[in-house]
């Protein structure tokens, strides 16, 4: 087991490192998981993000601010720049902004800000006129301003006229810091497992192996071996930072297909570090390809951006990436789907684990062959 | 001696052709994914007709929804309506189509009521409820205004369905709105960073206990700052380079990153020149070893390519909220919004900010680099 | 009287708890080729490390060219170059673009440049491979690079750190003749070594050092006359009695008689005619014999007389 000791031996040495990825990948995992929306979400089927500024002070604009706060998020007390104004629409953290001019009250004069041919932006323009438009209908119809109000409030209400065919889940926090372990456990893989095992397939390493009396299959069996053993160890560790964060007690029965789930995407991980690492990647090349293999898969996958958002097209493309398993199986796993059904999505990923796994003992006999000649 | 330095520096980096070609690729690569990913995302938040199916039984709730909606339209000329009604007669079938998203909506009556029924939560779903709402108001104050003033009903009416709007649009840039393209600014920005091993390599180059070409050049008292800048400089040229072409290449794939190419070329440069600051820095603080250094330099540009939204759009503006200081010397962050101002602002007030901001960043790398790396004794090499 | 160039007082230099120089002295003067010879570990690149103040040290001083040796001190490091013992070249640059660069970091002018690059190739006799880049370079030819490089800009003292490892027998004549005639033009030489045969054949003065320590200085006749030995007679297929043994070992100024096997080993301390007196017992006696040579002391005698063990680690 020389072999399988020198590995640890090697990976030994990579502890701070191999700790110091973990620490930063699952940190950003975790700020990942606290980003994404759930009960705020931008396409809430009510809410968007308005930001009023009342320079008319009058009762009318009064009005119009409370109707508006009855649906939306509106926030009254800013004081924000222009320029802060227009980096919150960009960014989408506000929706809408709308200015209650000084003669509001006089001669209904309202300006606006948002993201030009939005639909949010139209959304909120079709209420706001909506509300004008009734307020001003009834007012000159002879109602006083809050008999006016108080119908045109009930008249605007879409409470009990609208039905949701499926009603969609609130997942707790966990599952936004799961969704994006693929990206996590593919970038620590390259980082910490490709290294190692570049260092057995060193030129002069490998010449020295081949001519020693372990035999390639010995030799082949400790090195895989070895990377079991620590994907296994980067697993647990993974999993134990993100269970000492957001606890196990929203998980219930799922525990064991999150398990199986994260696990299926660490052995992909590892096998595709295993390529890296047969082809003796290192330094910056390592580097720039751990980033291009990490982010593609994770944003065709649907991991940074969900798949919905995505074209036809994409969709198709999207399917040919494991992580894009791993999503499914999770949103599959949280809904409390079908078993079957998570466990084909696992199968899949487990598929292309083992496809990725003969590449790399195809690449590592083709390095040894080029070696020999 | 400056130019002997930078003339073999340039030509030791270009031969490199492994690191410049997947420089380069690494743009392409990102470049294309993120194109592709992204192309057609904005586009569905940008108003088109909404697909809708219409079974209402009832003919006189019918005649009054299809009244109204026939006004609404996407654009001012009122040509392109807002609801794209499918043909569709029966409500099984018209279920089925909502499951399968072939329609966002199905507009129904129950009890000579109009209703809604959709199959998630979204702007689209938003729109038709307004519409639900719309209908709802008018019907209810009609029957209101029925007791209370029946002569007033054709008037109101009139102002509830076509009623002009006070309500004036105040545009506050020419620039594009489209948020999806922060992710090539990001993507730049990473590239750009991505110099931090050109940095690396220059310093390990120079130091004795890193490398035996750095012992021979300190033996030969090389190292002066003279020389290094040479070195580094050499560096920034080649990333640059390698950073043009792939922004080209992206320009050529169609991304709109507006058309004020000098400036744009001085954010490439600004971006390079502070990640060879940075990977100089890194290289020669503490006694790690080679690997160590390099393992460090990469986490730094992750984590500010991260924070700065390149995986989570979301990102900069949590880190706005939470802790703004970070968005004013992140590297990522100051080169994407650089971008970003060029594209929504007129004036380049905020630009040139965060071009001196990176370059008081690299300026202080540099120094803090060249003291901690100054002529030294090792203790062991 | 010729000038110190480097001067090494009381050295002390520790690797957190190994000594690896331990109050060191050496002084080595102007147009020397001074060897320093030991076994593996004994200090030898440690002290010329610390020489050139790529090392820190715990104690002691080092001068050369008369001053104090500080990372800082650029005059002298004008005057030095360093043929190291890994090869310290860039992969990316050719044969003729090393030299150049490396060179240029010394000399400024460019036409001198030109002319002193010339020579170096000239020298290592590397013209034929100068657009090569290293990759494709043998392990000898890259020493070669790696020698030019460091003397091309003629420098006045020269330290060659175990230049001839893993070297062919012809490219190992030639960096010794390339390195006496760098002397004969003008240069110091600093040469380390565990091979004494090199160290005997170019160094006018030898230092051996063991454990960090100066063991024993001078030149090669210097160092052999320190040693109670002064040849060494050797007689193989040999049988003889302890009797026999016993009476070699009386002849005059014999003082050790060993046999290994079927080989005597008589060593003798002065005199003259030793051989002759050995030969005459054995005819005497009509002991059957193999082949009888006589060797004057090597410097691996004058380590194990005073060590106790051998220069290099015997050898399978």
């Amino acid at each position: 087991m020389q072999v399988f000791n020198t590995f640890f031996k090697i990976a030994k040495k990579q502890l701070p490192v191999t700790l110091m990825y973990i620490g930063i990948f699952v940190g950003l995992c975790i700020m990942m998981g606290n980003t994404a929306r759930t009960d705020k979400d931008y396409y809430n089927f009510k809410a968007c993000d308005l930001v009023v500024i009342d320079r008319d002070n009058s009762e009318m604009s009064a009005m119009l601010m409370k109707y508006l706060a009855g649906i939306h998020e509106v926030d009254t007390e800013s004081d924000y720049r222009d320029e802060q104004i227009q980096d919150y629409l960009y960014y989408q953290k506000i929706d809408y902004v709308l200015y209650i001019e000084q003669d509001y009250a006089k001669t209904g004069t309202l300006t606006n800000v948002k993201r030009p041919d939005s639909k949010v932006g139209e959304y909120i323009d079709n209420q706001i006129l909506v509300y004008e438009s009734n307020m001003r209908a009834l007012t000159h119809a002879g109602y006083s301003l809050e008999e006016a109000y108080a119908l045109t409030l009930m008249a605007s209400s879409a409470d009990g006229l609208v039905t949701l065919m499926d009603k969609e889940d609130t997942w707790p926090p966990i599952y936004n810091a799961l969704s994006f372990a693929p990206y996590v456990l593919i970038m620590v893989m390259f980082y910490v497992l490709a290294p190692v095992l570049a260092a057995f397939n060193h030129k002069e390493i490998s010449k020295r192996l081949n001519v020693s009396p372990i035999t390639s299959r010995s030799k082949n069996v400790q090195i895989v071996f070895g990377q079991i053993i620590m994907s296994i160890f980067i697993w647990i560790v993974f999993l134990a930072f993100i269970y000492l964060y957001y606890g196990i007690e929203n998980v219930d029965g799922k525990l064991p297909f999150i398990l199986l789930n994260s696990m299926a995407m660490i052995i992909i991980a590892a096998s595709m570090a295993g390529i890296a690492g047969n082809l003796r990647l290192k330094g910056d090349i390592l580097n720039i390809i751990a980033n291009i293999i990490g982010l593609a898969m994770c944003f065709l996958g649907g991991v940074f951006v969900q798949v919905k958002f995505m074209g036809s097209t994409m969709l198709q493309v999207a399917r040919f990436m494991p992580t894009y398993w791993y999503i499914r199986a999770n949103e599959k796993i949280f809904s409390g789907d079908n078993t079957n059904e998570i466990l084909l999505c696992i199968g899949v990923e487990l598929l292309f684990a083992l496809v990725f796994f003969m590449v790399s003992t195809v690449v590592s006999k083709q390095m040894r062959a080029a070696s020999k000649s | 001696m400056f130019f002997h330095n930078f003339k073999y520096s340039i030509k030791a980096t270009l031969h490199n052709k492994p690191h410049m070609l997947w420089s380069v690729a690494f743009i392409i690569a990102l470049g294309t994914l993120f194109y592709v990913s992204f192309g057609e995302i904005y586009s569905q938040e940008l108003v088109n007709a909404i697909k809708v199916a219409v079974i209402i039984d009832d003919t006189e709730t019918a005649e009054v929804f299809h009244d109204m909606v026939a006004n609404i339209s996407i654009d001012e000329e009122g040509g392109e309506k807002l609801l794209d009604i499918s043909d569709v007669s029966h409500m099984d079938e018209a279920k089925i189509m909502l499951e399968d998203g072939d329609i966002d909506g199905i507009f129904y009556s129950q009890d000579r009521e109009l209703k809604l029924m959709v199959h998630e939560n979204g702007i689209n779903q938003s729109i038709l409820a307004s519409i639900v709402a719309k209908y709802h108001q008018v019907m209810t104050v009609i029957a209101d205004l029925s007791e209370k003033a029946p002569d007033k009903i054709p008037a109101v009416l009139s102002e509830l369905l076509l009623g002009e709007s006070h309500n004036v649009e105040k545009k506050t840039t020419t620039g594009d709105m489209d948020v999806y393209i922060a992710y090539f600014y990001n993507l730049i920005a990473l590239a750009c960073l991505m110099a931090v091993n050109s940095g690396l390599v220059i310093t390990m180059k120079n130091q004795a206990n890193l490398s035996i070409v750095g012992a021979r050049k300190w033996v030969a008292g090389a190292g002066s700052f003279l020389q290094t800048l040479a070195e580094l400089l050499a560096g920034i040229v080649v990333q640059c380079l390698c950073t043009l072409v792939g922004f080209l290449y992206l320009v050529l794939l169609g991304v709109d990153f507006g058309n004020q190419i000098g400036y744009i070329a001085l954010i490439i440069i600004v971006g390079c020149v502070t990640g060879v600051s940075l990977g100089f820095f890194v290289g020669n603080i503490g006694k790690g070893s080679a690997a160590l250094k390099e393992n460090i330099g990469v986490a730094v540009i992750l984590t500010s390519g991260f924070l700065s939204g390149l995986m989570v759009g979301d990102m900069r503006m949590m880190v706005e909220e939470t802790c703004p200081v970070i968005n004013k010397i992140n590297p990522s962050a100051l080169i994407a919004d650089s971008f970003y101002a060029l594209n929504i602002y007129d004036s380049h007030d905020r630009y040139y900010k965060n071009m001196i901001t990176l370059f008081i960043i690299s300026v202080m790398l540099i120094i803090a680099g060249t003291l901690f790396g100054r002529r030294k004794r090792y203790a062991s090499i | 009287m010729a000038e110190t160039v480097v001067k090494i007082e009381n050295l002390v230099k520790r690797y957190k708890e190994t000594l690896a120089l331990d109050h060191f002295n050496m002084e080595i003067k102007e147009g020397e080729v001074f060897g320093l010879l030991g076994p593996n570990g004994s200090g030898k690149t440690t002290t010329m490390n610390c020489i050139l103040s790529l090392l820190t040290y715990d104690k002691g001083t080092v001068e050369v060219f008369g001053k104090k040796m500080t990372p800082d001190n650029l005059e002298a490091k004008k005057n030095i170059g360093v043929v190291m013992q890994n090869v310290a070249v860039y992969d990316e640059l050719t044969v003729y673009e090393n030299i150049d660069y490396f060179c240029g970091l010394y000399i400024r002018d460019k036409e001198l440049r030109k002319k002193y690059v010339g020579e170096a190739l000239d020298f290592v006799e590397l013209n034929e491979f100068k657009k090569f880049y290293p990759k494709k370079l043998s392990g000898g030819l890259l020493r070669r690079l790696n020698i030019a490089c460091g003397i091309a800009h003629k420098p006045k003292l020269i330290f060659f750190d175990e230049p001839t490892v893993a070297v062919d027998p012809q490219s190992r004549n030639k960096i010794l003749e390339g390195i006496l005639e760098l002397n004969k033009n003008g240069a110091t030489i600093i040469y380390t070594s565990h091979y004494m045969e090199e160290v005997e054949q170019i160094c006018t003065r030898i230092a051996i050092m063991d454990k960090g320590k100066n063991i024993a200085l001078g030149t090669k006749d210097e160092l052999k006359k320190m040693i109670k030995n002064t040849e060494t007679i050797s007689i193989e297929s040999i049988n003889v009695s302890e009797e026999d043994k016993k009476n070699l070992g009386a002849l005059e100024h014999v003082y050790e008689v060993n046999s290994d096997g079927e080989k005597l080993i008589i060593k003798c301390n002065g005199g003259k005619h030793n051989l002759i007196r050995v030969l005459n017992y054995i005819n005497e006696k009509n002991i059957p014999c193999g082949r009888v040579y006589s060797e004057l002391p090597t410097l691996n005698d004058v380590f194990l007389e005073i060590t106790g063990k051998e220069l290099r680690d015997k050898e399978a």
